[in-house]
C-alpha cells in the first residue's frame, strides 16, 4: 500500500512516447480501456467507458503522428471525467437514478479542450447522486471503493476520478468541487487535487448543482501535470457568462527557481484550521510538513480566520437554496428515469418521478434549499447566509494581505469506512457526514483557488491543503512545486 | 431557533414536488431538524451592517452583438433527448383537468 503517490510527472512522458514513436495512441488507448475495466471490477470508479471515441482519437492521433503533423499537449495521454460532465454523444448519469438513460448533445468545454489537445478519454468516473456528498457512496450505481483498503470511502463527491488516477486507471482526470469534492477525495486517496479560481474553468457542459460555489478542477499524481492541465481547461468561451476569460499559463520552472520561489513566499496557518475533531495525527503531520518548508526559507505566519467558525452553516444555507432550483429543471419533460410510455400525463406524475428519481440526500437537499428561499424564512437564512459570504471574501482578502499561502489540512480525518456515515439500517445524522467538509467549503464560498497535496509518512493517506487569492494559481502551483520537492522528494 | 413542524416539511415536499411517504416525512424532518440547529452556528458571526453579496468574483456584464453563431448542438440532437415526444414536440404533463 503507498499512502502517498505524488510526484510522478505523466503527461510529458506519454506526450513524448507518442511523438516519438516508442508507443501507439491505439496500444495506449486499448491498454488503459483493457486495465481500466479490469480494475473497476474492485473499484467501481467508473460509470461509463468511452471506447468508441478513445479508439478513434488514438486513431487520429497515430495517423498524425504518421504524417509528421503537430500533436496537442495531451496527445495520448488516458484521461477519465466525472460523470456531471458531458462528453458527446455517450451518457452522462452525474451519479443518478433520474439521467439513467440521458445521452449528452454537445461536449463540456473542458472536454472540448482536452479532445483539441488530442487527450484520450476513457470513460465516466462514478460519483456521489450530483455531487452532493463526501464519500461517494450515494451514486444510484454503488459506492466507489477506495484503493488503498476496499472497505474504505475514497472521498467524495468525485471519488471515482479520485480513484481512478490513484490506481493507474487513467493519468489524470476531470472533477467538479462545490465544497471540498475534488480536494477531500485527492485526500483520501494520496492525489494531487486543485480546485481552481470560481470563473477560471468554464462550466458549460457541467450538470449544475450549485452554481455560483462550483468549479472544474483536476485530479493528478504531480503539480507539474496539474498545471499543464489547467492551460488546457481554462480556456476561452462564450457558452459560460461567469468564465473571467483568464486563461492560465504555466511558466516552465527549474529546481533551483522552484526553491528560491519557496525561500520567499509567506505562508499564513489560520488557529481555526487545527480545532475540535482534526484527527491529531494530521495536525501533525501538517505541522510536520510547515516546519520542514520553514526550514527551507518560507515565512510561516499565525493566522486568525474567524469566519471559518460558521463557513460550514452559510454553506449549508447557500449550496441547498441553489440546488432546489437548479434541481428543479428534472421535471420529467425533458428527463426522466422512467420508461417513457409507463408515464401517465398528470402533474402528480412529476412528484411521483422526482421521488424515483432522486435519491434520499439529494431530496433532503432540495427540502433544505426550498424551506430556506421560502416566504418568512428567506430573510433569517438566505439573506443572513449571503451576508456572512462577504464577511468570509473579506476575512480572506485581509489575510492576503499579509500572506501569500494559507495553510491547513484537508479533511479532519482519514478515509473512513464504507456505510460508516451513510447506512440504510441505521439513522444517520447528515451532519456528520457534512463536517468532513469542514476546512473546505470557506474555498468555494470565496472563489479562491486551492489544492490537496499529500502529506508523506502516515498510514493511511491525508492531505495538507494551499489556499491562495482569486486567480492566484501560479503563485499557488509554485509554493505546490516547492512542497514536492522539498517534502516528497 | 423554532422547530421545524411535519406541515411544514408536508409544505415542503409539495413546493419541491417530491412524494414522499409518512415514513419519510418523518425521516426527513428529524434530519432537517438537525441540519437546521447547526445552521445556528450562522448567528455566531457579527452581521450588522454588511452587505449580502450576490456575485464573488466581481464581473461586471458585457455586451456582444446580437448575431446568429451555431448553436451547441443540431436541435434534433436536443429533441432526441426529451423522454416523450410527438415530433418535433416534447409532451408535458397536463396541468388542467375538465372531469
Amino acid at each position: 500500500m503507498r499512502a502517498c503517490l505524488a510526484f510522478f510527472i505523466m503527461i510529458k512522458e506519454f506526450r513524448q512516447n507518442v511523438v516519438g514513436g516508442k508507443a501507439s495512441a491505439r496500444e495506449i488507448a486499448s491498454q488503459y480501456l483493457k486495465n481500466a475495466k479490469e480494475l473497476n471490477k474492485e473499484y467501481n470508479s467508473f460509470v461509463s467507458f468511452c471506447d468508441a471515441l478513445a479508439l478513434e482519437s488514438a486513431a487520429r492521433i497515430d495517423k498524425k503522428v504518421s504524417e509528421k503533423k503537430p500533436l496537442g499537449k495531451l496527445a495520448g495521454v488516458p484521461i477519465a471525467i466525472k460523470d456531471n460532465m458531458l462528453v458527446k454523444d455517450f451518457s452522462a448519469t452525474a451519479g443518478s437514478k433520474m439521467l439513467e438513460h440521458y445521452v449528452a448533445s454537445f461536449d463540456a468545454d473542458a472536454v472540448k479542450f482536452l479532445r483539441d489537445e488530442d487527450a484520450l478519454i476513457i470513460g465516466k468516473t462514478n460519483m456521489d447522486e450530483f455531487a452532493m456528498g463526501s464519500s461517494s457512496e450515494t451514486s444510484h450505481f454503488g459506492p466507489v471503493k477506495n484503493n488503498v483498503g476496499k472497505n474504505l470511502v475514497p472521498g467524495g463527491s468525485s471519488g471515482g476520478s479520485a480513484v481512478a488516477v490513484a490506481s493507474g486507471q487513467v493519468i489524470a482526470a476531470l472533477g467538479s468541487d462545490t465544497g471540498g469534492s475534488i480536494r477531500q477525495p485527492a485526500s483520501f486517496t494520496g492525489t494531487v487535487g486543485l480546485k481552481p479560481t470560481y470563473g477560471r474553468v468554464s462550466r458549460s457542459g457541467l450538470i449544475a448543482m450549485a452554481s455560483s460555489l462550483d468549479q472544474i478542477g483536476t485530479f493528478t499524481t504531480s503539480v507539474e501535470d496539474c498545471a499543464l492541465l489547467l492551460e488546457v481547461i481554462s480556456q476561452d468561451t462564450d457558452f459560460d457568462a461567469t468564465y473571467a476569460r483568464k486563461t492560465f499559463h504555466w511558466p516552465q520552472l527549474d529546481k533551483k527557481e522552484i526553491l528560491q520561489a519557496i525561500a520567499q513566499v509567506r505562508i499564513g496557518v489560520p488557529d481555526e484550521f487545527f480545532g475540535e475533531g482534526l484527527s491529531a495525527e494530521i495536525a501533525r503531520a501538517v505541522r510536520g510538513a510547515l516546519e520542514m518548508l520553514e526550514h527551507a526559507g518560507a515565512q510561516i505566519i499565525p493566522l486568525s480566520l474567524p469566519c471559518l467558525e460558521y463557513a460550514l452553516a452559510c454553506y449549508y444555507v447557500l449550496m441547498p437554496a441553489e440546488v432546489s432550483s437548479n434541481l428543479a429543471r428534472y421535471d420529467c419533460i425533458r428527463y426522466s428515469p422512467v420508461e417513457v410510455e409507463k408515464m401517465s400525463t398528470t402533474i402528480h406524475d412529476y412528484d411521483a418521478v422526482r421521488s424515483i428519481g432522486f435519491g434520499k440526500e439529494v431530496q433532503r437537499r432540495i427540502m433544505l434549499g426550498t424551506y430556506v428561499l421560502s416566504s418568512g424564512y428567506v430573510d433569517k437564512y438566505y439573506l443572513e447566509a449571503q451576508k456572512a459570504r462577504t464577511k468570509i471574501l473579506q476575512d480572506f482578502s485581509d489575510a492576503f494581505l499579509r500572506v501569500d499561502i494559507i495553510a491547513g489540512p484537508v479533511s479532519p480525518t482519514f478515509p473512513f469506512g464504507l456505510g460508516e456515515k451513510i447506512n440504510p439500517k441505521r439513522i444517520n445524522d447528515p451532519v456528520s457526514m457534512y463536517l468532513a467538509d469542514i476546512y473546505t467549503v470557506a474555498v468555494n464560498l470565496a472563489g479562491l483557488p486551492a489544492i490537496s497535496l499529500p502529506l508523506p509518512g502516515l498510514k493511511l493517506p491525508a492531505g495538507i491543503q494551499f489556499i491562495a487569492g482569486q486567480f492566484a494559481e501560479e503563485q499557488l502551483l509554485r509554493a505546490a512545486r516547492g512542497y514536492e520537492e522539498i517534502i516528497l522528494s | 431557533m423554532a422547530e421545524i413542524t411535519l406541515s411544514e416539511v408536508k409544505q415542503l415536499a409539495r413546493l419541491s414536488r417530491i412524494a414522499l411517504s409518512d415514513g419519510e416525512l418523518h425521516a426527513i424532518k428529524k434530519d432537517l431538524g438537525s441540519i437546521l440547529a447547526y445552521i445556528d452556528r450562522l448567528q455566531r458571526a457579527v452581521l450588522e451592517g454588511v452587505k449580502p453579496v450576490s456575485h464573488i468574483s466581481g464581473l461586471t456584464n458585457e455586451g456582444r452583438a446580437d448575431e446568429g453563431k451555431a448553436t451547441l448542438a443540431p436541435s434534433e440532437k436536443m429533441i432526441d433527448v426529451f423522454p416523450k415526444k410527438k415530433g418535433r414536440y416534447a409532451c408535458v404533463p397536463r396541468i388542467l383537468h375538465h372531469d
